[in-house]
């Protein structure tokens, strides 16, 4: 297990040489933060027929050529294209709170594309891009204080035995059988399909996790908790110094095991935007780099191929 | 105004968080949705939550699921995000006008395609639209103590004309 971190550093650190060697100049640094956005785009705006049918059209010209990129009405179209689904008629459909974030940070740039000369949009967008990360945090915690399963441990009981994306921790760090589990999951299918609404059941295998389900919910708290001050405290603090170090024990702790796509790749892109310092490459805008690229193997149920070992 | 700019977003995410913590007190918003931030907090939220209506038929109420019935996915849907009394009384109206029946088999009450071309609904008698009865929006509540799910009425509105 060291040995991996300490190769892990040292890989880091090689990225981290290398890339001293070839400091990217605002313009530069600029067009590939604009294109990671557009990626994300590109793969997850396409909730409907519409917008899968037109994404791409709009998005793969920018890509390509940079005077579109760096064209400010393409952003408001762009703004616009997110605006209507994701923040207008957002409780009319499915939207997701990582598709909000997805509209802010078009409608954001958009802004800065009207209102600032080019060589000052970059960093104005790492301002942003903090303020993003540290509300969406402080709101997911005041949320979690007003929902008494939650501090009560009840929450993660009931979705690490219910949901299959938590069912190879569960079974592996509490010991449940995955049988026990799957029926968990047949019963509430059972009971979303119910013409019957009196219909009920006993959840399997929550006694193994009262205890853990308590320790979960105060990490989440705290390591959130910490996200959301680090991130909203202005650059004077001394806390918002290590704003990275609890981010990316976030992402480490959490995407592993709650496979949260959409969220995971944006909050990495926006992760990599503030960490960029004035055509410097950091060691922690490297590590966002490297889950932005890495991020669709989240998929591999590597609980599961770890039992196979243990 | 530049220098105002950068206070945009956060107030726009403000917004969103305060209408969401309304929203969800008063109309029975899912907190996961409206972008209030609120996501793996509470266990109630719209993936969790059954939507159907009751219909008198011969005597008996029967309820029904809107669960997969693809004509009315977004009624289904958007019952599910915010079941308000306006939203329930307005879809109430929406189902009416569809065509409704009765499956002695079963002993149940079923959904009519619009198209006949690929209905293949098996129906002993048409069930007069009039006699819905209401609109009710269930989530699922875990009990800690006894371990128990089970479904809990959020809200229902009746129909006027019933």
């Amino acid at each position: 297990m060291l040995k991996t971190i300490t190769t892990n550093r040292n890989f880091i650190d090689f990225l981290y040489r290398s890339s001293q060697k070839h400091t990217l100049n605002e313009q530069s640094s600029l067009i590939l933060i604009l294109k990671m956005i557009l990626l994300i785009m590109l793969l997850k705006m396409n909730d409907n027929a519409v917008l899968g049918i037109f994404m791409p059209v709009i998005i793969v010209p920018a890509l390509l050529f940079q005077k579109v990129l760096l064209n400010k009405f393409f952003w408001l179209i762009m703004a616009l294209i997110s605006a209507f689904p994701y923040l207008i008629f957002d409780l009319d459909g499915y939207v997701p709170n990582h598709k909000h974030i997805y509209a802010y940070v078009l409608v954001s740039i958009c802004l800065l594309f009207f209102f600032f000369k080019e060589d000052e949009i970059l960093s104005k967008l790492r301002d942003q891009a903090k303020y993003i990360i540290g509300l969406c945090f402080l709101f997911a915690v005041i949320g979690k204080f007003l929902a008494p399963e939650f501090l009560n441990g009840g929450f993660f009981e009931f979705t690490n035995t219910t949901d299959p994306r938590f069912f190879g921790f569960t079974s592996y760090v509490a010991g449940v059988n995955p049988t026990l589990l799957l029926e968990n999951a047949a019963n509430i299918d059972h009971l979303l399909n119910t013409n019957n609404t009196t219909f009920s059941f006993k959840l399997n295998g929550v006694e193994n996790l009262k205890t853990i389900g308590l320790i979960i919910s105060y990490w989440t708290i705290f390591i959130e908790g910490m996200i959301a001050i680090s991130f909203c405290l202005p650059s004077k603090f001394s806390l918002s110094k290590y704003r990275n170090v609890f981010l990316i024990a976030f992402i480490i702790t959490t995407y592993p095991i709650a496979t949260v796509y959409g969220f995971a790749i944006i909050l990495a892109a926006l992760g990599y935007i503030q960490s960029t310092k004035e055509n410097q490459i950091t060691k922690a805008s490297i590590f966002y780099m490297l889950v932005f690229i890495a991020l669709p193997l989240i998929a591999i149920p590597f609980v599961r191929i770890l039992g196979y070992f243990v | 105004m530049k220098k105002y700019i950068k206070y945009a977003i956060p107030c726009i995410m403000l917004f969103f968080f305060v209408r969401n913590l309304i929203l969800v007190e008063t109309d029975h918003l899912d907190s996961w949705m409206g972008g209030g931030m609120r996501m793996f907090g509470k266990i109630d939220k719209m993936l969790y939550r059954v939507s159907g209506i009751n219909i008198k038929h011969n005597n008996k109420v029967y309820f029904v699921n809107l669960r997969d019935i693809k004509t009315l996915e977004d009624i289904y849907v958007e019952s599910r995000i915010m079941p308000n009394d306006e939203r329930l009384t307005e879809f109430i109206e929406q189902l009416k006008k569809f065509d409704w029946c009765y499956n002695a088999e079963a002993d149940k009450i079923m959904f009519k395609e619009p198209t006949t071309i690929y209905d293949n609904t098996i129906c002993t008698e048409p069930v007069n639209p009039e006699n819905i009865v209401d609109m009710e929006v269930y989530r699922i509540d875990y009990n800690r103590e006894s371990d128990m799910i089970q479904l809990n009425r959020i809200n229902h509105v009746e129909n006027n004309n019933h």
